[in-house]
């Protein structure tokens, strides 16, 4: 019986250990058409032409390619057209994907400053913005996919330390394997309220930025419905909805309204991480 | 009618006066209305000043051009050479002013002033040629300012031993609290008092320190300082505008009311380390009545001395770090241009803090000419602290072809609050240098290796705000780990795992208890069976032996323990617990008590007795076996 047991216990490892590969498995496909609009884009950009180099990483986008150093070169074409919204949206996709790279982190923070420089040259006051909660800022510059499999690093700890706790005889293995399970119940919790964070499992709605130059924020889903206020590009918010054409938004300020949708863009849309 | 004729004329002349009053008024508003044709020539007046006009090599002086001019606008003021004075700073300013007259005439009055802080490089008398200004297209000519610069004496002569420090005059002011608050109370003066203080006893060098000088008074009158207090070894800036009625307030000293008003707060930057002295004001007050007439009479109040301690910035800091909180910026108007052409690379340091002995170096860079820089600093007050903003404009002459790199400043910043010491550094601009024919001759030795893909074949203008990448692993897109259902099953494994093992750790004890009960029933049978042998044997001795140790071994089986070594009265207790009917429990005591006295009676022999004795010890193993039965249901 023993042995059944162990080999049980082996076998659920493997298994665990096996589900975790099979995530990190990254299929990279790059066919040569992909590589011909690659290549489209980039001879735009050494020529200058950045409209031409952003259509073609259009393209890219919607044959399924999500690679950090497309999104980066798209943003700092975006920049080059003065399009500072659509660059700190594909700034903030390009660090979503490689939350290590310096470089991104540095560009985003620079076309943030330039951001304020030119509403405060404009007198247009400070962007809106909505700040990161605590727990995204702090599991930002970890992977969705480390985080998962620390997750269920912690969790097998967890339970393994639990088990041999109730199976064990000895006191001081008893208390080693009480303080392990503790502390790797709440790094498991931890992981796992992290992946949450970055899913968006607890915000009510959607992280998004103004792209056009500015936009009206309306009571209803409607061109004709009353203006309340404007919304100029780089500001911040969240979609919480989506009714005809318009997205209904929440201002960090907690004012409501909608904007139309071709105005802002989504930071984080679904199936393009 | 006729009657009326006499008052008539009087009036019409009254009227007609009227008249000719109105059209006057009209005439002299309407001719003021008209606009000037005749335009004035603009009056230009060009001044140059040295301060001192006699200065050591290695001192520094101020040197001041102004343009002013009435009625026109200044194109621009053409600089004279400065050679043999190194530009330590240069700043300049063009105020503006317009006037509104009559006739429509708007009178403009323009001037530059362009100050250079200089440094005298070699002795001798310094010629510094006359500026120039061009005023509306017109040219016009300042005079030239001599400078005598003589040798410096420090080099010649021996050197000069310190001086003994001078003794204390007694320190601080004994009214001073421990943290530099002066307690009104210790002032306390029935009409009026002065009070300072400051905001804190010990800064870092460089630190801001606010000094404030407030008037306690219940008397009417005017405020004049005869002294100002003693500041030296401190920059300061003033932090209230002098010229503005200060805000009043009320506040009980002594359970007396008065009205306070801060006079003076003034940002106080030390200068140098060690215990400074800060000496007291001196305030002359002219007394007058509540009808502002004056009483005659004047009052002198005298202020505290202070002190602060000015500590040295920490070990781990450069002694030439800023101190306080800044950004750093740099940009140029345009990276590419053609030889002999100009650019302007502006770097913007602004904060909180003081900047006004900071002078930003450029070092020599090989293709291109940096002329002295423009100094343009501003001071604001934000919540109390001073925030220094310094915009230095470098004129940046390219010489030859290239794609020369402006390098990046690096600055040394120590934040007091913090007391963390930090460095600020500008980006490096890559600049596109062509020669007449459009060629850029790049600076930095081609790389053999370099793919058409390479960044460095892009043009300088990518290096804004970071360089394109060009090159890509082309990532599809896909759900991260944690969004795939895979991953909920792999986190799903764990607890199944634990439970399962769980349950596989409760079925093995139920199986091992299964196996016991079914050994311990053998173990009654193997002993029935063996008394069934004794009876045939007719040993009787044995055949009750066999069925108490049968009998005992089922109790066993019951209880989960020996009986054996029970006393009556401790198995009829336990299987009372256990849920035996009382009267099988009576039974099977009796049966016990039986057989022990069987074993050595005669009369239990019989064959009779002995079969009798065996039924009985079937029967109630038959219901003890029932009733295990049914417990295990």
């Amino acid at each position: 019986m023993r042995a059944a047991a162990r080999s049980f216990r082996v076998v659920a490892l493997f298994a665990v250990l096996g589900s975790i590969g099979l995530g990190f498995a990254r299929p990279t496909s790059a066919d040569a058409g992909l590589r011909a609009i690659e290549q489209r884009a980039h001879q735009a950009i050494r020529a200058g032409d950045y409209e031409s180099a952003i259509a073609a990483f259009e393209d890219l986008e919607r044959a399924g390619v999500a690679d950090p150093n497309i999104y980066y070169d798209r943003a700092l074409a975006h920049l080059r057209l003065n399009e500072l919204g659509k660059a700190i949206v594909w700034l903030e996709r390009a660090r979503f994907l490689a939350p290590f790279d310096a470089e991104i982190q540095s560009a985003l923070a620079q076309t943030t400053s330039l951001l304020r420089e030119e509403r405060e040259n404009e007198n247009h006051g400070e962007p809106l913005y909505s700040p990161e909660s605590f727990l995204t800022s702090t599991t930002a510059l970890i992977g969705k996919d480390l985080l998962g499999a620390l997750a269920l690093f912690f969790e097998l700890v967890c339970f393994i330390s639990v088990f041999l706790l109730i199976s064990s005889q000895n006191e001081r293995l008893r208390i080693a394997l009480g303080l392990v399970s503790s502390f790797s119940f709440i790094l498991f919790l931890a992981m796992l309220v992290g992946i949450g964070a970055r899913l968006e499992w607890f915000s009510e709605g959607n992280r998004a930025v103004l792209v056009a130059k500015e936009a009206v924020l309306r009571a209803g889903p409607d061109e004709a419905a009353e203006g309340r206020r404007i919304i100029r590009e780089g500001d911040r918010f969240l979609v919480i909805g989506e009714r005809r054409g318009f997205y209904e938004v929440r201002l960090p300020d907690a004012d409501r309204g909608f904007l139309e949708r071709d105005s802002l863009l989504i930071l984080r849309p679904k199936r393009t991480d | 009618m006729k009657g009326s004729t006499p008052t008539a004329a009087p009036r019409a002349q009254e009227k007609r006066r009227q008249a000719v009053s109105l059209i006057g008024i009209v005439l002299l508003l309407f001719g003021a209305l008209i606009p000037s044709t005749a335009s004035a020539n603009p009056q230009v007046e060009i001044q140059s000043v040295a301060r001192p006009d006699r200065v050591v090599v290695g001192q520094r002086l101020t040197f001041e051009i102004r343009v002013d001019v009435a009625g026109g606008r200044i194109d621009r003021v053409e600089l004279p050479s400065l050679d043999g004075f190194t530009i330590l700073g240069h700043q300049k300013s063009s105020p503006v002013r317009f006037q509104f007259g009559l006739r429509g005439r708007s009178n403009v009055e323009a001037s530059e002033i362009h100050t250079f802080t200089l440094r005298a490089d070699r002795a001798g008398t310094m010629r510094i040629a006359a500026p120039k200004a061009v005023v509306e297209g017109a040219h016009y000519e300042g005079t030239p300012v001599e400078i005598e610069v003589a040798p410096d004496p420090s080099r010649a002569a021996p050197p000069i031993m310190p001086s003994p420090t001078a003794p204390s005059d007694g320190g601080a002011d004994a009214t001073r609290g421990p943290t530099g608050i002066t307690d009104p109370d210790a002032l306390f003066d029935a009409r009026v008092f002065l009070r300072t203080t400051i905001d804190r006893d010990e800064v870092f060098i460089g630190d801001q320190l606010t000094y404030t000088i407030e008037l306690y008074t219940r008397v009417n009158g005017s405020p004049r300082f005869s002294t100002e207090p003693g500041l030296d070894g401190f920059w300061l800036h003033e932090l209230i505008d002098i010229d503005q009625p200060t805000e009043e307030r009320r506040e009980i000293v002594r359970g007396v009311p008065f009205r306070v008003y801060t006079l003076r707060r003034i940002a106080a930057f030390p200068l140098r380390t060690g215990e400074l002295s800060i000496e007291p004001p001196t305030l002359q007050m002219s007394l007058s009545s509540a009808f502002g007439l004056s009483r005659g009479e004047t009052l002198e109040r005298r202020g505290q001395k202070l002190s602060v301690r000015v500590k040295p910035l920490p070990d781990r800091v450069p002694s030439d770090a800023l101190v306080g909180e800044f950004t750093l910026r740099a940009q140029v108007d345009r990276e590419r241009i053609k030889v002999g052409e100009a650019l302007t690379y502006t770097v913007i340091l602004e904060g909180r803090g003081n900047l006004s002995d900071l002078d930003l170096p450029l070092p020599d860079l090989p293709g291109l000419r940096v002329l002295a820089p423009e100094r343009n600093l501003t001071l604001t007050r934000r919540g109390g602290k001073v925030h220094s903003r310094l915009e230095t404009r470098f004129l940046i002459i390219a010489e030859e072809p290239g794609q020369p790199l402006l390098p990046a400043l690096r600055l040394p910043v120590f934040n007091p609050e913090t007391e963390r010491f930090d460095s600020l550094t500008t980006r490096t601009i890559q600049l596109d240098i062509r020669d007449e024919s459009g060629a850029s001759v790049p600076s930095a030795p081609p790389q053999s290796a370099s793919s058409p893909d390479s960044p460095e074949s892009i043009s300088p203008e990518a290096a804004r705000l970071g360089s394109f990448r060009l090159r890509s692993d082309l990532r599809m897109s896909r759900r991260s780990f944690p969004e795939q259902p895979l991953f909920l099953v792999a986190l799903a494994i764990p607890p199944l795992a634990f439970a399962g093992a769980l349950f596989g750790r409760w079925w093995r004890r139920r199986r091992g208890e299964e196996r016991e009960l079914r050994a311990r029933q053998r173990r009654h049978e193997q002993l029935l069976a063996l008394a069934r042998e004794r009876r045939k044997g007719s040993d009787a001795a044995g055949l009750y032996a066999a069925i108490g140790a049968a009998i005992h071994a089922a109790l066993d089986g019951i209880l989960g323990e020996n009986t054996r070594g029970m006393t009556r009265r401790e198995l009829d207790d336990a299987l009372r617990e256990r849920g035996l009917p009382s009267d099988l429990i009576s039974r099977l005591i009796e049966e016990l008590e039986g057989l022990d006295f069987a074993r050595f009676s005669q009369s239990s022999t019989a064959e009779d007795e002995m079969d009798r004795a065996l039924s009985r010890a079937e029967s109630l193993l038959d219901r003890i076996d029932d009733f295990k039965q049914r417990g295990s249901q």
